[in-house]
């Protein structure tokens, strides 16, 4: 058993869960705020990563370019909210899915129309070149984009946690009167809501996009957050985070050891088949507080 | 407000109808609008079953097409001689076993967690038909030729011949739906998606009608599945039983109308149509540029933005507009004009 | 004299917060008893465990002369039990008329090919099903709305659609969550009547759970009172006006809102 190609297994495992847990996180952040289910993530970052990939073909700055499309984000969420979520907010949260869905291939298809179906390519100016750390080779990109998500994951813990606005957030969900107690007005802790969502889609764009390149199976990765969710429970964000880890991990685990064996492409199933076993398991996720009913 | 559809009529007049289109002397009729429109029907009504009336989702409806399809491929090629029919029965009933066990986790609890087991099936099923040739008879390539087929010696090769066996095995399962949807059991679909809870008190058998629910959708959904891998696109080849696909059934049941048989076919008929009209409207507006991405791309904001018009103003779908413009006749799918004489 | 329900000790608490504490209750066979309370008092945790949704922590239920640890809500029907909900529980999907027949259902014995394919012995059932549906309709005065969607009627009718739904399973024990709410003074009327009409004309032994005292006090054979999860009181309606634990309950020292906001949470 070779010791250090598996903990190079493990390693990459855990840095893609951090992706996962990432969006899983503006997930979890929407819902337990407005108890609305964000499917419209997988759309969220997909326009992000294209409008950033755009602009910066043109010639713009990194930073300009993340800017312009962060607020091009926030004004997007806000639209969705109004236009496509709140009518609906009385439905069962499948409609919601089905609406989202809708405004996924609206955005895919307006996406195509304006720049194009190939690939965009996106260079963070990182380098994916292996880093050798005690004989176990683990990709450079990899590790970036794990910090930048791990950043962001903890940042928005802490925010969620320890400051006025995560109080205002935490409060809104239960109860939007006691919310307005800590001296912020609902409109604006929606606004921050969206655009906190908004930053995540960017930011998870980034990364993916620039991992994989900026293409429309990056609504499929969102849609890979479900099971993350059901894992670690629909409104915790330390299940988002474990979840998301545990996802990556067993994926690619699968993927090495148990693929070659079946002719791969086990991680294109196998982290649903996970959220199977936790269903009938445990229903709340690991983490999860809302009670599902059984027969 | 007058709450009674009447169906049955509007079944009798759309057969009536359906076998007139038989007389139409069009290849392509047959084989790019109705076969295809029929098999897309049969789907969205065993997914309307599941989702509109007992108000469980599945998101895998695909895979179940392509159980239903390879279930008859291996059916028919490791069984010779097997007849046709039993063939196509047996992928029904395969499917539908398939869609208990994938089923069963979610119907146990609360309707949203139905879609997360389907996604799994979903990934799942078209893995396993892409890996394992055994299910493609041996042949590894991902795309195997549908074999010709008969029934009692009469070969079905012709559009026309085809387009007839769908047509009588859709005609025969719509009527069997019609009769679920009008009976207690149908009710009780209405009842568990209405109010789970009071239904239960009431004493519906919450547990075995979702699994009626599940199992006759798979049933239904196997065989649209059949019907279109040997009578539409003559391949068995998984890959054209994406996410997509399931998506895009989903579509035809929100479209068409929720808990409607009608709107199954209303559904259906407008998928089916859409990309024909989008490529005219678009060939006449925009001459040469308009090519067929632009007519995917059109096709996909089109989808999404009536997606959500209906979702929001018409949960019902076209069915429902339909009663309200005071119009009880089945629409049979309207055709552009001119479609006849073109051929590809 | 003969229980239709009794409740021995019944306990219930939701992450440590206590909704019943040591609940006991008995209701005659054919009376009207209502329990009230002011809010907070454990009224609905009281309902849903008399429908199976909780299991007590602790006692017994007693239901058609067994003794149950919990209430199991898929049989209830088949045990005579029905009940009508406060925020109303009417399938939209089906019309008034059918709302009212599958009432009957737990009474069908047809299996679910026979139900599909429409065979004899399904049809006779669902053909008794409509014939009391259509009579319970016409003593409800239903009759204008039989085939109209229930979403599109006015409140006061849906809550006799619902109630004609709950006779039409033929029950022993009516349980009524807040049959009073939302109503006008006409309309209060006539569910009065109706109740009583229950009692009288049907037979049946009713539980109302109520927020309206003076119907409560008007209309009921014995009352029992809820207050913190406790029973404060439990007489005929004249005793329990009298009690001076009542009157504090409801008049007197305000509960602290904190609390009882809890527990009504924790019973949702």
């Amino acid at each position: 058993m070779d010791w250090s190609f598996f903990a190079g297994v493990v390693i990459a495992g855990l840095l893609a869960g951090v992706m996962y847990s990432l969006v899983a996180i503006g997930f979890v952040l929407i819902y337990k705020t407005s108890g609305v289910f964000n499917f419209a993530q997988g759309a969220m970052v997909l326009f992000a990563a294209l409008t950033f990939v755009s602009l910066h073909e043109e010639g713009v700055p990194f930073w300009g370019a993340f800017a312009i499309t962060l607020a091009a984000m926030i004004v997007l969420g806000i639209l969705i909210e109004r236009l496509v979520l709140r009518p609906l907010i009385n439905q069962p949260p499948i409609t919601l899915f089905m609406a989202t869905l809708g405004l996924s291939y609206i955005i895919q298809g307006a996406a195509q129309m304006l720049w194009g179906t190939q690939v965009h390519q996106l260079d963070l100016g990182i380098a994916d070149v292996p880093l050798p750390l005690n004989n176990i080779l683990i990709s450079q990109f990899d590790l970036f984009c794990a910090a930048v998500a791990g950043g962001v994951v903890a940042a928005l813990s802490l925010l969620f946690r320890y400051t006025n606005l995560g109080l205002a957030f935490r409060a809104a969900a239960g109860d939007s009167f006691a919310a307005l107690n800590t001296g912020l007005r609902l409109p604006f802790i929606w606004a921050a809501v969206w655009s906190v969502a908004g930053f995540i889609a960017l930011v998870g764009g980034l990364l993916w996009g620039a991992r994989t390149g900026v293409q429309f199976s990056l609504s499929l990765v969102v849609l890979k957050s479900l099971p993350v969710l059901v894992v670690g429970g629909f409104d915790s964000i330390a299940g988002a985070i474990v979840g998301g880890l545990l996802i990556g991990l067993t994926e690619t685990l699968a993927e090495i050891y148990v693929g070659p064996l079946v002719g791969g492409g086990i991680d294109q199933w196998i982290a649903y088949v996970i959220a199977l076993i936790f269903l009938l398991v445990k229903p709340n996720g690991l983490f999860g507080q809302r009670s599902v009913e059984r027969v | 407000m007058k709450f009674i559809r009447s169906e049955p009529a509007a079944f009798g007049l759309f057969l009536l109808l359906a076998l007139a289109m038989a007389l139409i002397p069009s290849d392509y009729l047959f084989d790019a609008v109705l076969t295809p429109f029929l098999a897309v029907s049969l789907a969205a009504l065993g997914l309307n079953i599941l989702a509109g009336y007992a108000g469980q989702v599945s998101l895998g409806s695909a895979a179940f097409m392509a159980i239903g399809a390879f279930s008859t491929y291996d059916l028919l090629y490791y069984i010779p001689g097997l007849p046709l029919l039993i063939a196509f029965a047996g992928a029904g009933l395969i499917t539908a076993a398939v869609a208990l066990v994938f089923g069963l986790p979610g119907l146990r609890l609360k309707g949203f967690y139905l879609a997360i087991s389907t996604l799994a099936a979903q990934f799942f099923v078209q893995w396993v038909f892409t890996n394992f040739p055994w299910f493609s008879g041996g042949d590894s390539s991902g795309v195997v030729n549908a074999p010709p087929i008969a029934i009692g010696g009469i070969l079905i090769g012709s559009p026309l011949r085809r387009y007839l066996l769908s047509l009588l095995i859709v005609a025969v399962l719509s009527g069997f739906a019609l009769l679920l949807t009008r009976s207690r059991v149908g009710q009780s679909f209405l009842a568990i998606r209405d109010n789970e809870l009071a239904a239960r008190v009431l004493g519906v058998n919450v547990l075995k009608t979702k699994l009626i629910a599940c199992a006759v959708s798979g049933f239904y959904i196997g065989i649209a599945g059949a019907l279109w891998a040997y009578l539409y696109v003559r391949l068995i080849e998984p890959a054209g039983y994406d996410l997509n696909f399931s998506f895009e059934i989903l579509f035809v049941v929100i479209i068409g109308g929720l808990a409607s048989v009608r709107g199954a076919f209303l559904g259906a008929a407008f998928m089916v149509v859409l990309p024909l009209a989008l490529s005219r409207a678009g060939a006449a507006i925009f001459g040469d540029t308009f090519d067929s991405g632009l007519v995917d791309i059109s096709e996909q904001i089109i989808l999404g933005v009536l997606i959500i018009l209906f979702l929001r103003l018409e949960p019902q779908g076209l069915s429902a507009l339909i009663s309200r413009l005071g119009l009880k006749k089945k629409q049979s799918h309207p055709l552009p004009s001119g479609v006849s004489h073109e051929f590809n | 004299m003969e229980l239709a329900l009794a409740l021995r000790n019944v306990s219930l608490s939701f992450g440590g917060v206590a909704a019943l504490r040591d609940v006991s209750l008995s209701v005659r066979a054919g009376s009207i008893h209502s329990i009230i309370g002011p809010n907070g008092a454990g009224k609905s945790s009281l309902l849903n465990v008399l429908t199976g949704i909780y299991k007590p922590d602790a006692g017994k239920i007693i239901l058609a002369g067994r003794e149950y640890a919990s209430l199991p809500a898929g049989r209830l029907a088949r045990l005579g039990l029905a009940r009508t909900f406060q925020n109303l529980a009417l399938f939209k999907g089906l019309s008034v008329l059918q709302n009212i027949e599958i009432g009957q259902i737990h009474a069908e014995r047809a299996g679910t090919f026979e139900q599909i394919l429409h065979l004899p012995r399904a049809r006779r059932e669902a053909a008794l099903a409509r014939q009391t549906a259509l009579r319970l309709a016409g003593q409800l005065r239903l009759e204008p709305f039989l085939d109209s969607a229930v979403a599109a009627l006015p409140y006061g009718v849906q809550k006799r659609v619902e109630f004609a739904r709950a006779l039409a399973s033929s029950p022993r024990l009516l349980l009524l969550d807040e049959p009073m709410a939302g109503l006008s003074r006409g309309e209060k009327e006539q569910m009065h009547d109706l109740i009583l009409a229950a009692k009288s004309q049907w037979n049946t032994t009713v539980v109302l759970v109520e927020h309206d005292v003076h119907v409560v006090m008007d209309i009921s054979d014995h009352v029992t009172v809820l207050d913190h999860g406790v029973c404060i009181a439990d007489g005929p309606p004249e005793r329990v006006q009298q009690d001076p634990a009542v009157i504090e309950a409801y008049l007197g020292v305000p509960q602290p809102p904190r609390q009882a906001a809890e527990i009504e949470q924790a019973a949702e």
